[in-house]
This record gives structure tokens, C-alpha cells and sequence, in this order.
């Protein structure tokens, strides 16, 4: 069923949520959990399908129903916006889903503390946006992703009831960690509302090498040997494509004293780099973060697999893309995964599509790969989630989104391979 | 007595992957909590996912509950039988199935011992990190189920932060592969939901875990204090500090005393009221840094004594004192209770003090040796089960050490799981409906409820067993 | 966690009482950790609770607290122990594994009898042949013809079961090599001390040379050395199979043969044993004869004088004056492999080790958990062949694996274990008795 916008907005208005229209797309920022429990009440009984977001930064490259206007209403967290409890002593930050991460970033910066992750557009982020896209920055190479340093967690399940996990504690094992089930589940499963993250230490010192290379075979080559050499990178990237020239960049932090041990060590391997220092070092470690959002747009897709055999699967997709001569691709070696920018790609139908990345996705099989739709229509990301079906694996994420929502209101057909007609109400 | 699936279990085990005998099913009859107790009708041991896989779909035929179990180390009755049930263990997968260098992963079965891992990954310069004070005989399956924790958890997390893949066999015997996960999880990250789930989702069968590399540098630091409070505080303040060393671990008097009685005597100043144990790990110019850094500040609050070990021999004895100070207090008194509560780093010092005054209230004998860095404590109380009083003095003294953690913002456990012994104490944490969100995730994997049933989860509700808060309700229906 | 229920029955408190099956307080020690597991022999074979250390233990106090009959599943489990003791060195709650398993197949004797043929089998071995050197060495005799004549086959199989492990025996060597040590060997030098080598029963027959060794590189270390061979057998393998009765008897009988060495200005020899099963054993003479009122005090005299001949050796005096006298000798890789009861039962470790280094030049190499059993385990290899092998051959793995060529133990049992089970395998890796080591060292070119 479809709700004309302007009857949801003013409904709603009449509750004192306040609303926000973008295009077809009806937007309910809800102030407190009394009104979230309220809008979900309404959107079972009339039948809604409800996503929950917070600045929709994320949700465009992994939602594209939502920007596709294929959903009812957008519920945004971003007036839930309090830091909770914000422990330096401790190094634990509680917050409410709706706080910006850049904000919460300030906040702990003080106390010399940082957030678990390089978050990507962190002023377009919000906390629980950020946590349900299951995204992490760069840094993960050295820090490990996001979920690993989410303590605990609130969350509104489909039928209103509020429930906990975790803590706010750095060590603790009681009960089910649900708040990893919640984190990367983009929003299919429950409203994520208030979270507890472990933060780190703000390194002494903030460094930078970065190389020009033949060709990505040797970049590859060169992040594969400072793994070999047990350099210990904060992140290494390696980026390039079509018409833009190789790079490597290796981020280093750590205290004073061991930085130019490290820096000599990884100079070994790279030879002739260029060595940043001081405030342009902190750029580019930014720049690095936001370089999966190339100029304001996400990937295409995303490969990902064993570190081992990152190189593997780039050659088999430079054969792949040989005749789009824009594609790009931004690699995280040690953590193996590839960011792949590919426009041409967008410009084919649907079905091509489909067809050209079920190909490609075969072809990776052999390399231990995966591959993920990002930036393409929810029709490309249905068609290639169908395939999935079958996968014991799949099997048990929909018992768990049924056992969750029952009435599909958070439905999400190609998330995260949901048989098409399950749950669906129009 | 004749079980109706035993032939059919015996064509897929053999002889040897069966326990049938009483005797036999009596060694199993608890883990390391060995004060529950029950009898399985039978243990089955598989060599691999095939066989687990095959001997899961007979006792899901048979609608038999069954029990997981690694090594039967764990401390909170995780791995106790249930009534009627079958114990699933995994003691005979034992094989590490590859090992990749560069990747810097391992495959290795279920079965496999976490001590085993590290001395296998040694000539390739790694280590597996989380090292659980059972690491020479718990299981890494077992590690799986329990979220496993250990000293060194402090720089490197605990075992969740390490598993990167596995295979799961679900009740009904199906095959969950999630072997072939990237940095992110395929949907859903199944494999963070199933790390710590104590065996209730399903059985874990082969794990891909992360192998870190052996830092060039290590050294191991033993400051001796006049005090347990002015150890804690060192703690604190060097968490507040934000220094980094890998491991902080606090054995205090009696600790010491019992360590220094058995085989594994460290050489721990027995005059010491409370040591500290830290080590530093990373390039030669950090640990020297670091290291200066730490004496520094235990100086700062008055610690008699620094000890430095830089030789392997000398650092593995200082380790061996603390990983074996458990099975040590086994001098002190014939059973011991060892508590495994969580307190904010913060508080350290004040929930110490309070746990020690609960005991002594009561007249009980309780010692100290915990990972502190990580808030993890484990007032370890010694007592004789023959002593019907003391054992009720025990358990009341354990319930309110739990509640004082909990009322200052800590936690039940933070390393042993709930199992049975806490099962009743997740009240005083979650109320019913987060319980029930918990639930929620158990129907949806494992319907008819048969794996390691009537654990974590209260079986009672808890507004039965206490006076309910007022709770925000939901409006719908 | 509810209030565990107190034990009905009151099991009884002394070990050593009559009816008594089961080491009761001893298995109280046990805090169920489960630290022992991995690293008992048994356990790692067959991953069965009940063949653990931890399992047995259970299973000894479910029998004691009367919840557990002593059924085969129970029978089972205490047999299949191997004694290897390897539980003691790693439990934190330091338990007496070796004593509990004594006591718990004693009491199996008594309360279950063995079948006749087992029965008639022990009482022939333990109880007749052990202690007697001449019985000893007609056996060996005889068994070093049938090897001769090829028909070593022909009789393990009209011995039935008993038989199997015939095939495996070692050559037998000629009568020449099975003789007495001599009464007294002075020191070779300046004379420091005076030793007695315990000579034991089976050592004499097939591993004279080791003797022969040990009294030399003794003297070469400044000790006069006495033989002594007048109770023959310590007792060990009677205990280890529940024979409490015989082993407290040959105790007493060697004991008392010791205290006869006593010089008449009282000055008594210490009393060495270069096999680490009788060493371990008469070191524990106090604990088995402690509830005898005649015998406990002159035990414990007694055992305040056995040495493992690598510990005496590895003592500052003899180690220095025996270095002194170590030459270059050329065998390839060197490693050494534990005892069991030499480094679980007795503590002794580091000692070999020390002496090894000693040899100049000498290539040694690691050798990977060279702490754990390599199956022989007293009388094991003989009545459980097949467990035995599997037991080994994870060790022949790791002993490939360290590239040696000469493997070096202390202990009689497990050199005849490893060369039985390197010869099946092919390989040419030697292996030699520590005493052997040192004495080949001896005749080695000066540095």
C-alpha cells in the first residue's frame, strides 16, 4: 500500500513528530522514544514499511529503495542527539543514536581520546547510521572494524518494546552480544537508539608514506611486503584506475619514540616515498577516510575476501572493467577490500547488469571473493540478492528478521537476501 | 537401558566416538563447575562437520537435546549436561587445517587446543592471542562459545575480536558455512552473535581465527605494593593515562602465598600484600618507552619493588604463576569459588574493597588475582563443600559482590559466561523484555530449543524473582 | 548455582585402610579443572573424558562416595593409565596421580580378581621372575636362543595374547654382556665419593652396557662405585600394576640390602639409579611403607640417599671433574627426550641437559614436547601394543622433525620403546642412554 506523503507528514505533525519531505520521501525525526514507539504503532497498524536512518548519508549507497522512494516512511534518529555517558577515565563513550559522529569525535578529543574508526563523512553520520551500515574507515586495518568495539546497545524492537545488550563496559560476556546482530543490519531488524562505543587512545604521533607505482600489480606487491615485514600500519590504501595513476599510501601512528623505527622499517620496503608529517599527514589520513564517498558518490560495489589474495581479485576485475574507461578502485589491502568505481556500469539496464555482475561474481568465486552491489538501483540489488536465496546462511538471517519483525515493517527485499515475497505489503 | 538413535549414532561414529558405559558418562557429568552435576545418556565425539552434521540430524529425528562441549574447562557450567540429553564434544577434532602466513590466519577444527595453535604458528612468527588461563587444555570451539578472554585480551580483545570465519552445525544438523567471510560480514554478522552464545545456536566446528604477529620486543614487569588498594589505583590511573602496555594483571596476598606453594612458583615476593603483572609488547623504542613509562607511575604510588623479565624463561615462570593461581588455591581450601564480575576501570579499588569486606563479613577466606586492566576482577573464595554453612555463606557473599558490580555499573561476568551458575543473576542485568530480545534470537535459530537448553536465559521469568521497576511499556496491542 | 548436595555416604579418610579401593583424600586434591588434559598421553589419543587424568580422578571419588561401582568402564579407566605422571608436573593443585593409580589398581585386585591367566601371568612375572636375578637370566637365555633360531614368531603365537608383545623384544645380547657388575670399581683418579648403581632386573639382561657405561663415566667424575644387585628388583612395576603387596616386599628387601652397605664407620653410598622408573619409585619408598611401623623410619633413611645418576652427576663437584675429562665426540644431532618419571616424577630436568652441554662441540637440538610419553610406560608397550605405537608415533614425528640423529633418554623403558619402534619405522636415528653419551664423550679427542 502507498501512503501519499503529504497524509503520513501531517499525521504525524499532529503526534508532535516533526516531519521533513525530500521529494516522495516522507522523513519522521522523532524527539523522544514515547514518539518512536508511537510511529511504529501507526506504521503496523496501517501497514507501513518503515526504514530508520539517520542523516541518509549511508542509506543512499546501501539502501537505494529508500532513495528510490520505494518505502513509506524514513524514521531519522537525528533528534535523539545526547551524549549519555562519557567516561575518559574509562575510555567508553554512551550516546544516543542521532549524535553526529564527527561531533562525538570533538567531544572525546578533549580528554585525548579517539572514536573506534575512521567513520567516512563523519559530519554526515550519525552514530547509529554509522554503526547499522556496518561500515568502518581505513583504520580498520590496525583497530579492527566498528562492531568489534560496540559495547552495548537500546534498541526499539517492530512491536515498541525497548530492549538492551551489552553494556558500557570495554570487557563483558554476559548474555548474547545482539548489539553485533543490530550492528551492519541496516535497520532491518530493530531501532537502533542509544549505543556504547570502547574508544582509543589519540596516537602521540600521526605520519604518512605515500608512492607512486607502476601499476597496481606493484602496489599490491608492496602492501603484501610490508605485511610480510610486520610493518604495523594504521592503514594502508591503495587507489588508481582507468585513467588515474597508481598510489600507495601507508598512515602510520604511535608514541614519539618508536615512529622513526617504524617509518625506517616500512622505508625498506617502499623505497622512494614521500614522507608527510604534521598537519598534512592528519589530511591525508581524513582524505583516506572519505575516499570510499569518491566526489560525493559511493562505489558501485565492493569486493572482498581473503587479504591474501586482494591482488587476485583485482586482476580478475581489471580484466573485467578493461572497457569502462572511468573505473576506479580503491583497495584496503590488508583488510581486503576493494571499492569499486564503475560508472559506466550504472549507464547498463537492470538486466545487463544483473547478468555482468553475476558473471563477475563467478569469476571471483575462484579467489575466495565476494561481491556487493553498492551505488546501483534496488532492482540490480534484488536481482543479485535472489541468488542468494538458498544459502543456509540467508536461511538463518530471515528466521531472525521474521523472529524480530514479525509484520515486516523494517522489510528490506535485497537485504540481506530476503526471498522477494516474504514480508512484503504492497 | 536401550537408546532408540544409538545404532544409528554408532554407524556414523564408530565405537570409538561413543561414550555409552555409566562410568564412562560419569566423567562427563559436569565441566569445571563441578558443582552441578548431571549424568548425559550418552557423549558423542565426531572427527569433523560431516560427522557432526550427520550425527545432529539423527538426534534432531529423535528430538534429543544436546549439550556442547570442548574440553569442559569452562567455569560456569556451560557445558553441564541436560537431563535427557546428549554431549556433543568436540575433543577429537582436533586437527589445525591450514595455516596462512601471509594472510595470517588459521583453520583449524573445533577441537583444537589453544595452547596447540600458538606453539604451531610459532615458526611463522604469530601467535593466537586471547590466552584464557585454561589456553594449555580449553579448546578453541569452547573459546568460541565463550567469548573467551585472558590476559593479554587487554591490548588484543577478547576472542570475538579474533574470529574471522567458521562452520556451524545447526540442531537440525545443517551445514551454516561462514568460512568465506571478508573484512565484513556477508548480511547479517552472524559470526558476532554466535561468538559467546555458550553453544545455543548450534555447534561450532571449524573456526577461522586471526593469528598476530610476535612483537620484537617483550617485556614483563612485577611491581610489589604495600597494599591492594594502591595496586588498583596504579590501574587506574595508568587506563587514565591512557598508556598502553598488553596485559595488567593483580594477584594479591593470598594469592601469592598459594602460587608460591605449588608448581608453579614464580619467584612473586611472598612479603608483597598485592604484585602487579604488566607486560609491554611492540617495537624495542615503544616497550622501553612504555615500560619507563609504568614503573614510573607504580613508584608514583608507592610500590616497593620493580622486577624486570626480559628473557623468555624468566617471563614465561612470572606467566605460569598467574595462568596456574586458580588450580593453586586448591591449597588453600578443598573447592573454590571463583567470581567473575566486571566493574568500570574507574572504580577498581572501590568494588575490590567491597567484595573483600563481603567475604570477611562472613568469615570467608578470599583472594584476589585478576586481569585488571580490563575491570575484570575474580574475588576467588575458598571453601570446603562439605561445610553446608560455608556454602551458603559463599553463595550469598558471591550474589552480593555481583550486585555491588552491577549497582556500580559493572557486569556479571566478563570471561567464564553465564552457563548455569548465573543464569538467575541475568535478572539483576536485563530485565524481561532485553531478556526476551535474546529469546527472539534463539527461536529464530534454533526453534525447538535443543541446543544446551535451560541455560543463560532464565527459564523463570524474572519479574517471578524480584520486585519489578517500573518499565517504559510498549503501547501497541 | 544451587547448594550442592553433601555427600551421603562418608567415604572412609586413610588410604591404606583394608577395603579401602580407592585413595580418597588424595582425589579431594582434585579441583576438576581440566589443566591436566591435554597433556596426558591417554586423553590425546582417544579424547575421552574417562582416559584423563581429570576423568579417573572423578570416577576414583565416585567410587569412594559409593556412586560409582567399580565396573569395567571404571576397571577400564584405571588400567589404561599410564603412569607417565606427566598430570603431577602441570596440575596447579599439585595431586599424586602416580600414588592414586597404585592404590586404585591395588584395590581393583583385591575387590575384582583379575582373570586366572592374567592372574597366573602376573604372579609368574611380577612375583617370580622379577625379583630374581637367576630366574632373570635364564629367561633371557632362552629368549636370546629363539631369537637366534628365528622362532621368536612361532612362540609368540602359542602364547596367545600374552605373546605379542614377544615379537617386539630386543635382541637379546650374549651371556657375557649379562653379568654382574663388579663389587667395587675405585674411582678413575683422585677418589671423591662412593656411589652404589642400583643394577634393577630387566636393565642387567638387556642393557649391561649401559651399566658398564654408568660405572665408568662415575669414576671418571671421582666415585668409587659399588654394584649393587642383591634385591634385583625395586618394586616398580608391581606397584604401577597394583601388586601393593609385592612391591612393599621388594622394598623392604631392598632396603635392607642397602642398609647393608653401610661401611662400618657408618659412611653409606649413594645409592644411583640410572633407570628414572626404579629411581622414581624408590625415591616414594617412604610413602608405601609409611603405615608399616618396622619399616617407615628406615624408608625414609633410605630414599634421603637415591639419586638419579644424571642429578648426582650434575652436582657442582662431580659435574666439574667429570667436564674436565669430556672429549669431542662426532654424533651428528643430539636430543634429549624426558622420562617421564625422571622429569615428572622426579623434578630431575635441567640436569641431562646440563651434562650434555658439557661435551664439547656436541650438536644439540630441540626436540618438540619432549616432556610427554612415548608409550612405553612400564609394562604397557607389552600388554597394549597397538595404543602404545600410536602413543609413539606422534613423538617419532616430532623426533623427525628435529633433525637428530641421536636421540639421548635415561631410562630403560623408553630406549627399548624408541628403538623397537625406529627399527619398525626404518629410521637410522640411534638412540643411547645418557650414560652412553657421556661415556663415548670420554673416549673422545681432547679439546
Amino acid at each position: 500500500m502507498t501512503v501519499p506523503p503529504e497524509v503520513l507528514g501531517d499525521a504525524l505533525s499532529r503526534d508532535g513528530i516533526e516531519t521533513l519531505r525530500e521529494g516522495r520521501l516522507v522523513i519522521a525525526c522523532p524527539r523522544s522514544e514515547r514518539q518512536i514507539k508511537a510511529l511504529l504503532t501507526r506504521a503496523g497498524r496501517d501497514g507501513l514499511r518503515v526504514v530508520p536512518a539517520g542523516l541518509l548519508s549511508k542509506i543512499s549507497g546501501l539502501r537505494p529503495e529508500v532513495m528510490e522512494g520505494d518505502v513509506d516512511l524514513v524514521l531519522s534518529l537525528r533528534n535523539l542527539s545526547k551524549v549519555i555517558d562519557f567516561v575518559p577515565g574509562d575510555g567508553t563513550l554512551t550516546a544516543q543514536a542521532g549524535c553526529i559522529w564527527s561531533d562525538l569525535g570533538r567531544t572525546v578529543r578533549e580528554s585525548g581520546l579517539q572514536l573506534p574508526t575512521d567513520m567516512p563523512l563523519p559530519s554526515r553520520t550519525t552514530l547509529g547510521g554509522a554503526l547499522a551500515s556496518g561500515m568502518s574507515g581505513p583504520d580498520r586495518l590496525r583497530r579492527g572494524p566498528l562492531r568489534h568495539h560496540v559495547l552495548g546497545a537500546h534498541v526499539i524492537l517492530s512491536d515498541g518494546t525497548r530492549a538492551k545488550s551489552g553494556g558500557r563496559l570495554v570487557k563483558n560476556v554476559t548474555g548474547f552480544d545482539l548489539h553485533r546482530l543490530y550492528t551492519g543490519s541496516r535497520g532491518t531488524l530493530c531501532v537502533l537508539i542509544e549505543a556504547s562505543l570502547r574508544l582509543f587512545p589519540t596516537p602521540e604521533e600521526t605520519c604518512a608514506l605515500t608512492r607512486p607505482c607502476a601499476d597496481a600489480a606493484e602496489a599490491f606487491q608492496l602492501a603484501e611486503d610490508l605485511r610480510r615485514r610486520h610493518v604495523d600500519p594504521l592503514s594502508v590504501t591503495i587507489e588508481g584506475g582507468a585513467r588515474d595513476p597508481w598510489r600507495l599510501h601507508v598512515v602510520l601512528v604511535g608514541r614519539q619514540v618508536e615512529l622513526p623505527s617504524a617509518l625506517a622499517r616500512a622505508s625498506e620496503v617502499l623505497g622512494d616515498a614521500e614522507r608527510i608529517e604534521g598537519a598534512d599527514a592528519h589530511n591525508l589520513r581524513a582524505e583516506l577516510r572519505d575516499r570510499v564517498c569518491h566526489g560525493g558518490a559511493w562505489a558501485q560495489l565492493r569486493l572482498s575476501g581473503p587479504p591474501a589474495r586482494t591482488h587476485l581479485a583485482h586482476a580478475m576485475l581489471a580484466r573485467f572493467l578493461g572497457n569502462d574507461p572511468l573505473w576506479r578502485v580503491v583497495a584496503q589491502p590488508g583488510v581486503a577490500s576493494l571499492e569499486v568505481f564503475a560508472p559506466t556500469l550504472a549507464a547498463h539496464t537492470v538486466a545487463d547488469q544483473i547478468a555482468l555482475l553475476n558473471d563477475l561474481r563467478a569469476t571471483l568465486t575462484d579467489s575466495g571473493h565476494r561481491l556487493e552491489p553498492i551505488a546501483l538501483p534496488g532492482a540490480t540489488h534484488l536481482g543479485l540478492a535472489a541468488d542468494l536465496a538458498g544459502d543456509p546462511a540467508r536461511r538463518w538471517m530471515r528466521n531472525l528478521q521474521r523472529r524480530y519483525d514479525p509484520l515486516g515493517r523494517f522489510t528490506c527485499p535485497s537485504y540481506p537476501g530476503r526471498a522477494p515475497t516474504l514480508g512484503a505489503t504492497s | 537401558m536401550a537408546l532408540p538413535y544409538l545404532e544409528e549414532l554408532r554407524a556414523i561414529v564408530g565405537d570409538a566416538g561413543l561414550v555409552t558405559d555409566r562410568a564412562g558418562r560419569l566423567a562427563y557429568e559436569s565441566d569445571a563447575l563441578s558443582l552441578e552435576k548431571q549424568l548425559p545418556e550418552l557423549v558423542v565425539l565426531p572427527l569433523d562437520t560431516a560427522q557432526a552434521s550427520a550425527v545432529m540430524r539423527v538426534l534432531s529425528k529423535h528430538g534429543v537435546p544436546i549439550v556442547p562441549r570442548g574440553a569442559g574447562t569452562g567455569l560456569a557450567g556451560g557445558a553441564t549436561p541436560v537431563a535427557g540429553g546428549v554431549s556433543l564434544s568436540t575433543a577429537r577434532m582436533r586437527e589445525i587445517l591450514e595455516i596462512d602466513p601471509v594472510g595470517r590466519t588459521a583453520r583449524v577444527q573445533a577441537g583444537v587446543v589453544n595452547a596447540e595453535l600458538t606453539r604451531r604458528a610459532a615458526p611463522h612468527d604469530l601467535f593466537y592471542a586471547p590466552d584464557p588461563s585454561s589456553q594449555a587444555a580449553c579448546t578453541l570451539g569452547g573459546n568460541v562459545a565463550n567469548n573467551s578472554g585472558g590476559p593479554h585480551c587487554f591490548k588484543h580483545g577478547a576472542t570475538t575480536r579474533h574470529v574471522l570465519g567458521m562452520i556451524v552445525v545447526d540442531a537440525d544438523g545443517e551445514v551454516i558455512d561462514l568460512s568465506h567471510q571478508g573484512p565484513d560480514p556477508d548480511g547479517f554478522d552472524l559470526i558476532g552473535l554466535i561468538v559467546g552464545s555458550e553453544g545455543m545456536f548450534g555447534l561450532v566446528t571449524e573456526v577461522t581465527l586471526k593469528l598476530v604477529p610476535i612483537p620484537d620486543a617483550t617485556e614483563t614487569i612485577l611491581a610489589v605494593f604495600p597494599s591492594l588498594d594502591s595496586a588498583c589505583d596504579t590501574v587506574t590511573e595508568a587506563i587514565a593515562r591512557r598508556l598502553e602496555p598488553s596485559a595488567i594483571e593483580i594477584l594479591d596476598e593470598l594469592t601469592i602465598d598459594a602460587v608460591e606453594r605449588s608448581v608453579f612458583a614464580a619467584g612473586y615476593p611472598r612479603e608483597a600484600k598485592a604484585v602487579l603483572l604488566l607486560e609491554c609488547e611492540g617495537s624495542a623504542a615503544e616497550v622501553e618507552a612504555t615500560s619507563a613509562d609504568l614503573t614510573e607511575l607504580c613508584q608514583e604510588h608507592g610500590c616497593l619493588e620493580i622486577r624486570t623479565a626480559r628473557d623468555d624463561a624468566d617471563r614465561r615462570r612470572l606467566w605460569a604463576g598467574r595462568k596456574g593461581a586458580f588450580g593453586a588455591m586448591g591449597r588453600i581450601a578443598p573447592d573454590l569459588y571463583v567470581a567473575d564480575v566486571v566493574a568500570p576501570r574507574t572504580r577498581l579499588r572501590e568494588i575490590v574493597r567491597i567484595a573483600t569486606d563481603i567475604c570477611h563479613e562472613r568469615g570467608l577466606k578470599v583472594s584476589n588475582v585478576f586481569h585488571a586492566g580490563d575491570g575484570n576482577l575474580h574475588p576467588n573464595i575458598s571453601y570446603d563443600r562439605r561445610d553446608t554453612d560455608e556454602v551458603r555463606r559463599v553463595l550469598e557473599a558471591g550474589e552480593l559482590i555481583m550486585r555491588a558490580c552491577i549497582e556500580r555499573g559493572g557486569s556479571l561476568t566478563g570471561e567464564h559466561g553465564v552457563g548455569l551458575e548465573k543464569q538467575e543473576h541475568m535478572c539483576h542485568l536485563f530485565d524481561e523484555s532485553d531478556l526476551d530480545a535474546m529469546r527472539r534470537a534463539r527461536e529464530a535459530l534454533d526453534p525447538d530449543l535443543r541446543m544446551n537448553p535451560g541455560k543463560m536465559i532464565p527459564i523463570r521469568g524474572c519479574r517471578e524473582m524480584r520486585t519489578p521497576e517500573p518499565m517504559p511499556q510498549g503501547d501497541d496491542r | 548455582m544451587s547448594v550442592p548436595p553433601t555427600t551421603a555416604v562418608e567415604p572412609p579418610m586413610s588410604s591404606m585402610q583394608a577395603g579401602v579401593i580407592v585413595d580418597y583424600p588424595a582425589s579431594l586434591d582434585c579441583i576438576h579443572c581440566g589443566l591436566c588434559l591435554d597433556d596426558c598421553p591417554t586423553y590425546r589419543l582417544t579424547g575421552v573424558e574417562p582416559q584423563s587424568p581429570r576423568g579417573r580422578i572423578h570416577l576414583m571419588r565416585a567410587v569412594a562416595e559409593g556412586r560409582l561401582d567399580p565396573e569395567p568402564g571404571y576397571v577400564e579407566a584405571i588400567d589404561t593409565c599410564l603412569v607417565c605422571r606427566h598430570c603431577e608436573s602441570v596440575c596447579p593443585a599439585g595431586i599424586h596421580m602416580g600414588q592414586m593409580i597404585e592404590v586404585a589398581r591395588d584395590g581393583l585386585n583385591r575387590v575384582d580378581p583379575p582373570r586366572w591367566t592374567v592372574r597366573m601371568a602376573r604372579r609368574i612375572g611380577l612375583r617370580g621372575l622379577l625379583p630374581s636375578r637367576a630366574r632373570l637370566s635364564l629367561v633371557a637365555g632362552a629368549t636370546r636362543m629363539l631369537q637366534r633360531a628365528g622362532l621368536t614368531g612361532v612362540v609368540a603365537k602359542m602364547l596367545g595374547p600374552l605373546g605379542a608383545g614377544l615379537r617386539d623384544l630386543p635382541n637379546v645380547p650374549p651371556a657375557r654382556e649379562r653379568q654382574r657388575l663388579p663389587d667395587f670399581t675405585p674411582a678413575d683418579g683422585p677418589g671423591f665419593g662412593l656411589v652404589a648403581l642400583h643394577e634393577g632386573c630387566v636393565m642387567p639382561q638387556l642393557h649391561g652396557r649401559v651399566h658398564r657405561a654408568s660405572v665408568r663415566v662415575l669414576a671418571a667424575a671421582g666415585d668409587a662405585v659399588l654394584g649393587f644387585s642383591d634385591a634385583t628388583c625395586c618394586g616398580a612395576l608391581q606397584a604401577h600394576n597394583g601388586d601393593l603387596e609385592s612391591a612393599r616386599e621388594q622394598a623392604r628387601r631392598t632396603i635392607a640390602a642397602f642398609e647393608r652397605k653401610t661401611a662400618d664407620d657408618g659412611t653409606t653410598p649413594v645409592l644411583i639409579s640410572n633407570s628414572a622408573g626404579c629411581g622414581a619409585h624408590m625415591k616414594e619408598y617412604d610413602r608405601l611403607l609409611a603405615d608399616d611401623p618396622e619399616w617407615a623410619e628406615r624408608a625414609k633413611t633410605f630414599v634421603t640417599r637415591v639419586q638419579d645418576f644424571a642429578e648426582h652427576l650434575a652436582e657442582p663437584g662431580p659435574r666439574e671433574r667429570l667436564a674436565q675429562r669430556l672429549g669431542r665426540t662426532d654424533l651428528g644431532a643430539v636430543t634429549y627426550d624426558d622420562p617421564c618419571h625422571l622429569c615428572h616424577g622426579q623434578g630431575v630436568r635441567e640436569q641431562p641437559r646440563h651434562l650434555m652441554s658439557d661435551v664439547p662441540g656436541l650438536d644439540v637440538v630441540t626436540l618438540e614436547r619432549p616432556e610427554s610419553c612415548c608409550g612405553a610406560a612400564g609394562l604397557h608397550a607389552l600388554l597394549r601394543p597397538d595404543e602404545s605405537r600410536t602413543v609413539l608415533a606422534e613423538k617419532l614425528r616430532d623426533l623427525a622433525a628435529s633433525g637428530a640423529s641421536v636421540l639421548v633418554t635415561a631410562n630403560p623403558g623408553c630406549h627399548l620403546q624408541y628403538e623397537s619402534g625406529l627399527q619398525r619405522t626404518g629410521s637410522d636415528v640411534q638412540v643411547l642412554h645418557l650414560a652412553e653419551l657421556l661415556d663415548r664423550a670420554l673416549d673422545g679427542a681432547p679439546t
